[in-house]
């Protein structure tokens, strides 16, 4: 049910309960009027009695017609008096003494009458005074008697009016009481009816809101209730599921909005990088236009050109160069606009003070969002100025030591040639004038001066290999090897060594690099021989450490591995020329050449039991 | 075989005595003619300077050419000796301590007709000069010149 039509029914039964109050006190009230009506009449009937017996008492005092008249007056205004209420007293008690007071009023009546007519018989002389006298006396005695129950009577029904008064009174009290108790009754059930259907939805809703107030838009407060609370609540609840979309939405807007301050942040950190990363790079760079006017120009920029960004900012790009390569540079430059790139292109810069700075360019271009429409050009400097310098001083100096090594081969080479001529003279046209120590000692000279002869040669082998051009092609190393050792048996036929070698051994390098390496691996296998053992060379391939090595293996006099360091340098020898002849280049020789291939060259060996050269050339 | 005369081009009298004595011990007599720089060698050839009013018909047999020599190296002189009607089909051979591909390569391309590394060990280098003259001086036909 409603709570209006509750309120409704409760203002009903107030009405309706007011009405019955107030019917109820009316009622009382007429009763109690009633009451004090008769309360009054039995007052004023015995007062009206008591004038009466004074008007009797006058009489038989003075006999005078006044106090008669007066008397019969007052008796007839009783009479109707009592008459007239005879109708209002309902009770019979009190019908029954009116009835007894009319008869007494009669009686007494009858008896004044009787008195009046005896004096009047004595006052015409009829009868004597004494008998008069003695008449009076008897109907006067009577008559107080029937005065004096008169006055009872009316004192009976003053004392039932009373009775009936104070009945009334309490009646009209306990009315009152009732109807005071009936509206605290109606005022507690109407405020406990209240409580129930509006405060406790009330407090329950209030504190569903302090809930929700406290940030848990997930809290119900809606009840099943089909009063309007109920529908406020269940309202209330719609309108909190709103609001959690809106608040959702709101979240997720501001969460968005927190994404998007990330991104900025990042955006602007990035941006900030980028231009300290432009502005304080090391290498020039430069922004420049779709209509070659410079935009970006920075610190490097600055330092390698002596102009300020601010100066050039604006201006077209052909400022930075020097006059007599405006032309060609710019023409260069413009290709960047065809989406050419400048990559290791080789551009003048001016300096403000006159001088010029060779520069390596390198560019980008960048493109609006749509990807083709060009925005600007990005290109970096290199200053190589300095690395210019220094490339024509090495190619100076590769210049003196080419001819320093042409006169070496050439004018060193002649002298020995003169000592070891003339020796080998002496030795043929005055053997007689010499004797056996003389001979020893021109042989000494001669083999010394062949000696420097070979070393010469390997020196020159040595800095040509740095010095010649390389080339890079598949070189079929079983080929290479088998050649050696065919040469290396036709001048030495008087010797037999086993020769295995593995087929299809191939690598990427230089042909003639890698003979001059292999000629001085397998020409130290050969020439090593240990004189116990059949001399044995085998070159192929093996696995180390998951890569292609190659190897020349023999089984002669290897060497001590506690000396293995000094096997690669040059001029580093481990045996004697006595025992083995020799300059010391040869390994250096082949270290040179295999580093030079990006590859690795090492040995392994053991006195006595033989050598093994590996090396590896990356493909 | 007429005693035709050989022209050595050196500028180093060690090397041209060595050779001398090599060409002797290995039994070739021929008439050697020394020259001790480009510009005499060409003098020689052309008849000109110290031999002017030489019978410049009257050629060597083989010319040994060193390449580094004073005044006009040897690459130059073989260079004037192609170019010039009369000798430009001489027998040339470079004779020379250089081992250096660059010279070998500019040696023949010039048209040398060979080119011979002198050894430091006298021995070898007498066996090479013997081969060198039994060679050029005996086996070798040479065209007819200037005629």
């Amino acid at each position: 049910m409603q709570i209006k039509t509750k309120l409704k029914a409760i203002s009903w039964i107030a009405a309706i309960m007011a009405i019955l109050v107030m019917s109820i006190l009316a009622w009382t009230s007429e009763q109690l009027k009633q009451a004090l009506a008769q309360h009054d009449f039995v007052e004023e009937m015995i007062s009206k009695h008591n004038t009466r017996i004074t008007l009797r008492d006058e009489y038989l005092l003075n006999y005078n017609e006044r106090s008669k008249e007066q008397w019969l007056k007052q008796t007839e205004y009783l009479e109707k008096s009592v008459e007239r209420k005879h109708a209002v007293l309902v009770l019979p008690e009190q019908k029954f003494i009116l009835q007894q007071i009319t008869l007494g009023i009669d009686k007494t009546k009858k008896l004044f009458a009787r008195i009046v007519n005896n004096h009047d018989e004595m006052v015409a002389g009829r009868i004597s005074i004494a008998q008069s006298r003695t008449i009076e006396n008897l109907i006067s005695s009577q008559l107080i008697i029937d005065a004096q129950s008169l006055l009872t009577l009316l004192f009976k029904l003053q004392r039932i009016s009373d009775r009936e008064y104070a009945a009334k009174q309490f009646q009209s009290n306990a009315a009152i009481l009732v109807s005071v108790l009936l509206l605290v009754c109606f005022t507690i059930v109407s405020s406990v009816m209240v409580a129930r259907n509006i405060a406790k939805p009330l407090r329950h809703l209030r504190d569903g809101i302090e809930v929700i107030s406290t940030g848990n838009l997930g809290h119900k407060v809606g009840t099943e209730s089909k009063d309007e609370i109920g529908q406020l609540s269940r309202d209330f609840d719609d309108m909190v599921a709103n609001l959690k979309q809106i608040t959702v939405s709101r979240d997720n807007l501001e969460a968005e909005i927190m994404a998007r301050k990330i991104v900025e942040n990042k955006l602007r950190e990035t941006n900030e990088y980028l231009d300290n990363l432009f502005n304080y790079a090391n290498a020039p760079i430069i922004v420049w236009d779709t209509s070659f006017n410079i935009i970006r120009f920075n610190r490097a920029f600055e330092a390698l050109t002596g102009r300020a960004a601010d100066d050039v900012i604006g201006k077209n790009f052909s400022i930075l160069f020097p006059i007599d390569h405006i032309e060609s540079s710019t023409e260069l430059i413009m290709r960047t606009l065809a989406g050419e790139r400048l990559e290791a292109v080789e551009i003048p810069v001016l300096h403000v003070n006159g001088s010029v700075r060779v520069v390596l360019w390198n560019s980008a271009t960048i493109f609006a969002t749509d990807g083709t429409t060009q925005v600007a050009t990005i290109a970096q400097g290199q200053d190589i100025t300095e690395r210019k310098q220094a490339e024509e001083e090495i190619k100076k100096l590769n210049a003196e030591l080419e001819a320093f090594s042409y006169s070496v081969s050439h004018d060193l080479r002649a002298p020995l040639r003169g000592i070891d001529g003339f020796s080998q003279a002496l030795l043929e046209d005055y053997q007689e004038k010499l004797d056996d120590t003389g001979k020893s000692y021109l042989d000494r000279v001669r083999k010394a001066t062949q000696h420097m002869g070979h070393l010469i040669d390997d020196m020159l082998k040595l800095s040509r290999v740095t010095k010649s051009e390389f080339q890079d092609e598949s070189v079929d190393l079983s080929n290479m090897v088998r050649a050696i050792f065919e040469k290396l048996q036709q001048n030495n036929p008087d010797r037999t060594v086993d020769v295995i070698i593995q087929e299809g051994v191939f690598v990427n390098g230089d042909p003639y690099l890698l003979q001059i390496a292999l000629e001085n691996l397998v020409d130290n296998a050969w020439k090593f021989k240990s004189r116990e053992a059949q001399p044995q060379v085998e070159f192929g391939t093996t696995i180390k450490e998951g890569k292609t090595a190659c190897f020349i293996r023999d089984n002669g006099v290897g060497f001590d591995m506690a000396y293995v360091n000094k096997l690669f340098g040059a001029f580093q020898r481990l045996h004697t020329s006595f025992e083995f002849p020799g300059t010391g280049i040869g390994l250096a020789t082949v270290q040179r050449i295999i580093h030079r291939h990006g590859g690795q060259v090492w040995a392994e060996g053991e006195v006595g039991k033989g050598a093994t050269f590996y090396f590896m050339v990356p493909s | 075989m007429e005693n035709k005369a050989i022209l050595l081009v050196e500028d180093n009298p060690d090397d041209v005595a060595l050779t001398i004595r090599a060409f002797r011990k290995s039994d070739i007599s021929n008439k050697i003619i020394v020259a001790k720089d480009g510009v005499e060698a060409l003098d020689y050839l052309f008849g000109r300077g110290m031999y002017a009013g030489r019978d410049v018909k009257d050629m060597p047999v083989v010319i040994l050419l060193d390449l580094k020599l004073p005044k006009i190296d040897g690459l130059e002189v073989l260079k004037s000796i192609r170019q010039n009607e009369f000798t430009r089909l001489l027998p040339v051979v470079i004779l020379t301590s250089s081992v250096e591909e660059k010279d070998k390569i500019n040696g023949y391309r010039l048209g040398a007709n060979s080119y011979v590394r002198k050894p430091v060990d006298f021995n070898q280098f007498s066996e090479a000069m013997k081969l060198l003259g039994l060679y050029w001086l005996v086996w070798n036909e040479p065209p007819s010149l200037g005629k």
